[in-house]
Parts: C-alpha cells; sequence; structure tokens
C-alpha cells in the first residue's frame, strides 16, 4: 500500500486570466481500441496531463476522426460520482449534427456499438509563462474505458436542430472513470501539440485540422 | 532534368504552408503547381478554382513521395524531441529520411515509436498464417463421399468373367 498518496500538497492561487467557457465546434474520436496505451505517456509529475497519445499501427488504419458542429452546438461536462467506498468521474459531451445523410446514419450506427475516446478543444487558453501556454486546450475524454453513446434524438419538427440529431456521449451506467479529463499537451507548446493532433487525424478531416479535404 | 527536379521539390517545400495558409497562394505558386504537374503526369488542365491546385498538389506529392522515400514511419500522435535540439522535433508529418537516421543513431530507444523502419517489415502487413489443423482420426483428403454414378458405373464395367473367378479361389481356400 502507497502511503503518502492522495494528499494535498500545493496551493491554487487566484487565477487572473478571464476564463473563457465553451469549446470548440471540432472534436475528435478515436476508436477506443485504437490507442496504444503502451506508448501513451504522461507527465511524471502529473498523472492527469498526457504528454502523448499514440495510435496503434493496425490494418485498417486507426485515425481520429472529426465531428464538425455549428456554432458553439458541442457540450463537455464532466461531474464526479460517489460510489460506496470510492469517488469515480462521469465524462460527457453532448453533440449535434446538423445533417441527416445516410452516412450520417450510418456513422451514428457505428458509434451506438463502439466506446471511443474524444478530443476536445476548450476556448480556454490560459497564458502560462512558466508551464507554458495552451494546457488547458485540449483535453481527453474516456481515457479508462471510453464514452459510449447514451442517447441519440432527431426530432424532424425541431425548432432547434431543425431536423438534425442530438447525440450524447458518455461514461457507462456502472462503469465511470478514474480520473476527470486529461490535458492533452504535447512537446512543451501547444503548436507542437497542434502538430501531434494533426498526426492524429483523418484524412476526411478539413485541411486546416491536418486532414486533406 | 534537373530544373525539372528543383521545381518539383520547390512545389513541395512550399505544399504544406500552400494548403493551410490562404495568404500563400500567390499566382506565382499556382503557375508553379500548373507547370510541376504538366512535368510529372503531362496533364495540362486549365484551372479554373482554387481546390483544382490543392488537388493537383496532393497529385503531385503522391507522385513524388517527397516525405518519406525510404518508407520511416511514425506512430500516429508521436511527437519526437530532442533534448537540446529544438530543431530536430517532428511529427510524421514532417519527418524525413536524415531524421529519423538521426533518431535512431542517437536515441535507438525510440524505434519504438516508429511504425515502419526501412529494414523491419511493416507490422500491419505481416501475414500471420494460422497453423493447419489435421484431424489425426479422419484427415480431410481421406474422407471420399460416396458418388452413386460413379459405383454404377463401376458396376457395369466389372468383367463378369473374372471376378465369379475370384469367388470360386477364394472359396476353394476356405474349403483346405
Amino acid at each position: 500500500m502507497t502511503i503518502g498518496c492522495n494528499q494535498i500538497v500545493d496551493c491554487i492561487l487566484k487565477n487572473c486570466e478571464n476564463l473563457v467557457p465553451g469549446v470548440k465546434d471540432i472534436a475528435y474520436f478515436i476508436n477506443y481500441d485504437c490507442v496504444d496505451k503502451d506508448l501513451s505517456t504522461f507527465d511524471p509529475s502529473n498523472p492527469l496531463l498526457c504528454t502523448q497519445l499514440v495510435l496503434k499501427t493496425l490494418s485498417p488504419p486507426c485515425y481520429a476522426y472529426c465531428v464538425a458542429g455549428y456554432n458553439f452546438s458541442n457540450e463537455h461536462k464532466t461531474a464526479m460520482v460517489k460510489k460506496t467506498y470510492q469517488k469515480v468521474w462521469d465524462h460527457g459531451f453532448i453533440f449535434r449534427i446538423f445533417d441527416n445523410t445516410p452516412e450520417d446514419k450510418l456513422w451514428i450506427e457505428n458509434a451506438k456499438d463502439s466506446r471511443f475516446m474524444v478530443i476536445i478543444e476548450n476556448n480556454y487558453n490560459k497564458v502560462d509563462a512558466v508551464n507554458g501556454n495552451g494546457r488547458t486546450v485540449f483535453e481527453i475524454l474516456g481515457y479508462d474505458f471510453g464514452l459510449e453513446l447514451n442517447a441519440a434524438e432527431r426530432d424532424a419538427n425541431s425548432d432547434e436542430l431543425l431536423g438534425g440529431w442530438l447525440l450524447t456521449a458518455g461514461c457507462s451506467d456502472k462503469l465511470k472513470e478514474s480520473s476527470m479529463p486529461l490535458s492533452y499537451f504535447v512537446g512543451g507548446t501547444i503548436a507542437a501539440t497542434r502538430a501531434a493532433l494533426a498526426s492524429l487525424v483523418a484524412p476526411c478531416c478539413p485541411t486546416a485540422y491536418g486532414g486533406t479535404t | 532534368m534537373a530544373a525539372q527536379l528543383k521545381l518539383i521539390d520547390e512545389v513541395v517545400a512550399f505544399s504544406r504552408d500552400y494548403v493551410n495558409n490562404r495568404s500563400h497562394r500567390t499566382g506565382e505558386r499556382k503557375a508553379k503547381i500548373k507547370e510541376a504537374l504538366t512535368q510529372l503526369t503531362g496533364e495540362k488542365l486549365k484551372f479554373g478554382c482554387s481546390t483544382c491546385y490543392i488537388e493537383a498538389l496532393f497529385k503531385i506529392l503522391n507522385l513524388t513521395k517527397m516525405a518519406t522515400p525510404k518508407g520511416y514511419e511514425l506512430k500516429k500522435g508521436v511527437l519526437l524531441q530532442a533534448f537540446g535540439h529544438p530543431e530536430k522535433v517532428c511529427t510524421n508529418l514532417t519527418l524525413t529520411d536524415e531524421l529519423a537516421e538521426w533518431y535512431l543513431k542517437h536515441y535507438p530507444e525510440k524505434a519504438i515509436y516508429f511504425a515502419k523502419i526501412p529494414s523491419i517489415p511493416d507490422p500491419a502487413k505481416v501475414i500471420i498464417v494460422p497453423p493447419v489443423v489435421v484431424d489425426p482420426i479422419v484427415a480431410p483428403e481421406e474422407i471420399k463421399i460416396p458418388d452413386p454414378i460413379a459405383e454404377v458405373s463401376a458396376l457395369v464395367s466389372e468383367d463378369p468373367v473374372k471376378e465369379p473367378k475370384k469367388i470360386v479361389r477364394r472359396s476353394a481356400k476356405a474349403k483346405k
């Protein structure tokens, strides 16, 4: 048994930066089995900071697939869940698809039966001269077990979505994540993080994010 | 020939900027893309849209395969970096042969981050042949499905004289 773990060892000082709420419209979905956990690395002093997320070399190839929302339509929530003895974390990601093509339906049908991690991009980018800017930007949801699609709904007469899809991804009912969403920050800079992310994304992603479309 | 290669190299060199930044899509570069495509494929297309140039650019990149001609490939998501060498930071998209060889020479432990090293076969393409399990009692070759037509035809073709002789001989032996 480890003695002395789970103890508070640092201070939290006043944040002089303005918090910016919300996440970007683009999110990256990675099939859970594609992530090579043996090669993925974490900050030695902070296990909540993922410093490298590596995908396995499989055939067909593994990618991070983009899902693009519109006008801040993506939402993310995380909450602690108290179990009998331990406390765990529920990761939630709500996203909307503003279309209803057969390809979208197939995507939803496939996602329904799969488990996946989601990389989200926060609007909040804290300026931090000491540790490097951009450590608050990217987060990984579902690293332990992967998220699943918990709800998929389409209301053809919806005033809000105009017949698009409302999808809710989250943890399983019983198995929750052991930690809160991981911060994703590679190489000590936001530019290196974006470059690493660009090497993950599928060719179907927009060119601005590392894809070819 | 050298001038042609130089032009293609130049196109390949600005390809990333061209695709990612609209401000880098100058008329001069468009002309170079057009010329390079003509040199490589012989195509003479009249480009009317900006995406056509990007498509042409990808065609050039695919034909030249500039990124990893020897076939070094990093695993997706890997960012290689060496302490004290910020210029050597690279991902799979920016990896060159020289960089790959430099990393493998100075940091051989980083070989685990390579998806493909030319001297080592591609793990994704290694075909594992499942062992052939042969049933020791009944091997598949020994199973013979009786063919009624063949049996009938065999009976018809049998020599009616020879067979009774055999039966007689056997019965004679049995008597002895």
